[in-house]
């Protein structure tokens, strides 16, 4: 027989012993396949869609414009969101109630808002909270950035109605000019010249009025187009220009000598500024103090459950901590057994034992993996987005560097329990620093680059790419994790090597 | 050869042959250096000093050819408690590289350690001597021309110690050679040679009756007569050519411990000596003391120097 082959039958013989070992204990493969399956379960089925409800009280000073505006947000607030419970003049009774837990925030809003924005200072409106929950708080800071938005952006709606209210003296100075115009037109062709000149120097009296709105509304159009943007035709500045400087001309050169040709054109001028004008006066309110509204999309498309994203990483999590636990009690139950004696004094190496343990539990690994996935993907409807070979060569990728991860820590391990303690502060480390909870980008470093080190980081990047996108970019991770696997065994191979030294 | 872990000599300059083909006994109390030789002997640990041979070759640098040909049972029923004892042979004969056509042998194995009934039993539920016999059975899976037993009788009932013994001289018939240790002394009356090892050192190697004789400087004979044996009639005794030494022994000094060369020869010389004397006897054969007796006698010359 060759020694190749007899290598094969040594190496091979560890898959079935592992297996072996392992098939008499299906109590314990079950819970650790079957037991996360149920948490996702419970936490799918038995999450809220909305946010909890918040229960407020507003704190404004009786008889003022602010505590009726807070009566009528209180009363019109119907969402689960948020509840207000009421509108108070003083801040002491919620307070307590904040600190007792029966409510969740109290507003108070500023006594003297009217004397501080004359002041030229912005008014504080103060959300008092109880939250621990550094995301509750995160959240909370959030809400209240978006209520005082909301807040300005009412002041700002009621300011541009009212402005939009005045703009009714524009409309007649508008209609006053186009009449001019005409009447200045109509004047000249019947040969009055008289009646022409006075009608020339009232249109020039309501185009200078109507300078400041155009001018104003020049700005408005152009801080929001391109920068480098040329002038428009039917600017209005161009349009109050070009009117102007008809009327000088015609000033300076006598009403006497204009023509009709001219006459027309200039009634034409001010047609075109009024419509220019019109056009803006016709805008609403609302889109005047917002011009902009926001909307998420998510190229790769399709929703994506609050199961849906941790499905993945809890199959990622779930493969790595057994492959670990149990390729490190395997490793360090051989040394108590006694069986390294033996391994010492058989024709093995340290390459076949390396290679014979880790696929045993790579293949383990890899059916866990794969029946926790079914489960998920058959029985929770977790979206399958990418294709299935992506997703099993993930899983191969993140199962091959994490027992080789395990390997050295079984080799570095000295006892049973010890071999355990380390499986479970890599579990730990991956379920806070490798994505799993929040995002890397959130660690600062040297933190950031613990969690690059471990399997489930990749992992988790892979396989929530692979499963939730269809167009998963995953070159970079697949060729980490690969790195990372080969390394490890490398480590792994010269520790055991160490181990099964003779002489 | 000589190991030293730090200031503890484990084995103190032991020099030994072991004859192929025979069942080599390496007795002595726990903690005397059986289980290091053994180590040193499969190349497991090198020596501080001096050097070893197995097969012409230093354990340390076995091939894995050369590895093939070693058996090794530690001292350790180093077994899969979860396994069942097939399941168990069946590792144990993979990682030696016997190819998987096996059914053959493994039935040969459990026949030889009598476990052919229980091997779809798991280990964990074996009695202590059962995992013995299936270590047993593990070390001989890959046909090993040389076997290293360490303490297979540790812990075993008298019964099953005497099958253990059988199997060894079963093995042997077959062409095997056997480096066997044991804290039980009497054990080494079935070895073909025997080394007593006593705190690292060597005290003495044989064959058992050799290390008998040396213990007690030749064979003994206890004789007894029907009537008193007078002073004269002893000292007569002790000045024959075969007779070594003469004691009195019994409460009726009927009876004496005479120390000769050779019993096999001196018996009938005795007889007819005695029978010309006119000393009639009641019998005369030759006294064989427990190997325990042998052991601390040799120990104690050991420690005097003789």
């Amino acid at each position: 027989m060759t020694s190749g082959r007899q290598a094969a039958i040594r190496a091979s013989s560890f898959v079935r012993r592992e297996w072996g070992d392992i098939a008499r204990q299906p109590v314990l493969v079950l819970t650790l396949v079957a037991g996360p399956f149920v948490i996702l379960l419970l936490f799918g089925a038995g999450l809220k869609d909305v946010d909890p409800t918040i229960r407020a009280v507003i704190v404004a000073s009786a008889g003022t414009r602010l505590a009726a505006l807070a009566e009528q947000f209180a009363e019109a607030e119907t969402s689960q969101a948020l509840v207000v419970e009421g509108v108070e003049a003083g801040a002491h009774e919620p307070l307590q109630q904040l600190r007792a837990g029966d409510l969740e925030v109290v507003v108070v809003l500023p006594d003297d808002a009217v004397d501080t924005i004359r002041g030229g200072e912005q008014a504080e409106v103060i959300f008092y909270h109880n939250f621990l929950d550094p995301l509750e708080v995160h959240a909370m800071e959030l809400q209240t950035r978006q209520a005082i938005q909301t807040l300005n952006d009412q002041v700002s709606l009621v300011l541009v109605r009212q402005g939009q209210a005045a703009l009714g003296e524009t409309r007649q100075r508008l209609a006053s000019a186009r009449r001019r115009a005409a009447a200045f037109r109509a004047a000249l062709q019947r040969g009055d010249l008289q009646q022409a000149q006075g009608e020339l120097a009232l249109l020039e009296q309501d185009v200078t009025a109507l300078s400041l709105v155009v001018v104003a509304a020049a700005v408005v159009e152009r801080s929001l187009g391109p920068v480098d943007e040329p002038g428009r035709d039917d600017d209005p500045r161009r349009s109050l220009a070009s009117v102007r400087d008809r009327i000088r001309s015609l000033d300076a050169e006598g009403v006497a000598r204009a023509s009709t040709a001219e006459a027309q054109a200039l009634e034409a001028e001010v047609g075109r500024l009024a419509a220019g004008l019109d056009e803006l006066l016709a805008l609403s309110p609302r889109v005047l103090v917002s011009p902009f509204t926001g909307t998420a999309r998510r190229v790769s498309g399709g929703t994506v459950q609050l199961t849906d994203y941790y499905a993945p990483a809890v199959v990622v999590l779930l493969a790595q901590h057994l492959v670990i636990t149990f390729l490190g009690l395997s490793v360090v139950r051989e040394e108590q057994l006694g069986t390294t004696e033996l391994f010492r004094a058989a024709p093995l190496t340290a390459l076949e034992i390396v290679v014979g343990k880790s696929l045993a539990y790579l293949l383990m690994g890899a059916a866990g993996a794969a029946a926790l996935t079914a489960l998920l993907v058959l029985g929770l409807d977790v979206p399958m987005r990418g294709s299935w070979w992506l997703v099993a060569a993930s899983i191969a990728a993140l199962l091959a560097a994490a027992t080789a991860l395990g390997f050295v820590l079984a080799l570095l391990a000295r006892s049973d329990s010890q071999a355990v303690q380390y499986a479970m502060i890599v579990l730990l480390a991956s379920v806070f620093l490798s994505g799993f909870l929040l995002t890397l980008e959130r660690f600062r470093s040297p933190v950031d680059a613990v969690a690059r080190l471990l399997p489930a980081t990749y992992g988790i990047q892979l396989l929530r790419s692979s499963m939730l996108r269809s167009n998963a970019a995953v070159a970079e991770s697949m060729a980490t994790l690969v790195g990372m696997a080969a390394v490890l065994f490398a480590i792994a191979w010269l520790l055991l090597r160490r181990r099964l030294r003779r002489g | 050869m000589t190991k030293r872990y730090g200031d503890l000599v484990a084995v103190d300059d032991l020099d030994l042959e072991v004859p192929a083909g025979t069942v080599f006994g390496f007795v002595g109390p726990s903690g005397s250096g059986k289980t290091t030789t053994i180590r040193l002997l499969i190349g497991i640990e090198a020596p501080t000093s001096g050097h070893v041979r197995v097969f012409g070759t230093a354990p340390t640098a076995f091939s894995s050819r050369e590895r093939a040909r070693i058996g090794y049972m530690p001292q350790l029923a180093a077994l899969y408690p979860n396994l069942s004892v097939a399941e168990n042979l069946n590792f144990a004969a993979s990682i030696y590289g016997v190819p998987l056509r096996r059914r053959q042998r493994l039935r040969r194995a459990l026949a030889f350690v009598e476990l052919t009934e229980q091997r779809r039993k798991l280990v964990r539920k074996l009695s202590g001597g059962m995992r013995r016999r299936v270590a047993l059975a593990a070390t001989l899976l890959h046909d090993p021309e040389l076997l290293f037993l360490d303490e297979p009788t540790a812990g075993i009932d008298p019964v099953l110690r005497r099958k253990f013994w059988d199997g060894f001289a079963e093995l042997q018939q077959g062409g095997r050679t056997l480096f066997v240790t044991t804290q039980y002394v009497g054990e080494a009356e079935a070895c073909d040679v025997v080394g007593l090892i006593s705190q690292g050192r060597l005290v003495a190697v044989d064959s058992p009756r050799q290390l008998r004789r040396r213990a007690y400087g030749g064979d003994i004979l206890e004789l007894a007569a029907t009537s008193a044996l007078k002073d004269s009639v002893l000292r007569a005794m002790g000045q024959l050519p075969f007779v070594s030494d003469v004691q009195r022994s019994g409460p009726a000094g009927q009876a004496a411990r005479i120390l000769v060369d050779e019993a096999d020869t001196a018996v009938p010389k005795l007889q007819r000596w005695c029978h010309s004397q006119g000393i009639e006897l009641q019998a005369l054969q030759h006294d064989v003391p427990p190997f325990d007796d042998v052991f601390i006698e040799l120990i104690k010359q050991s420690d005097r120097g003789d």
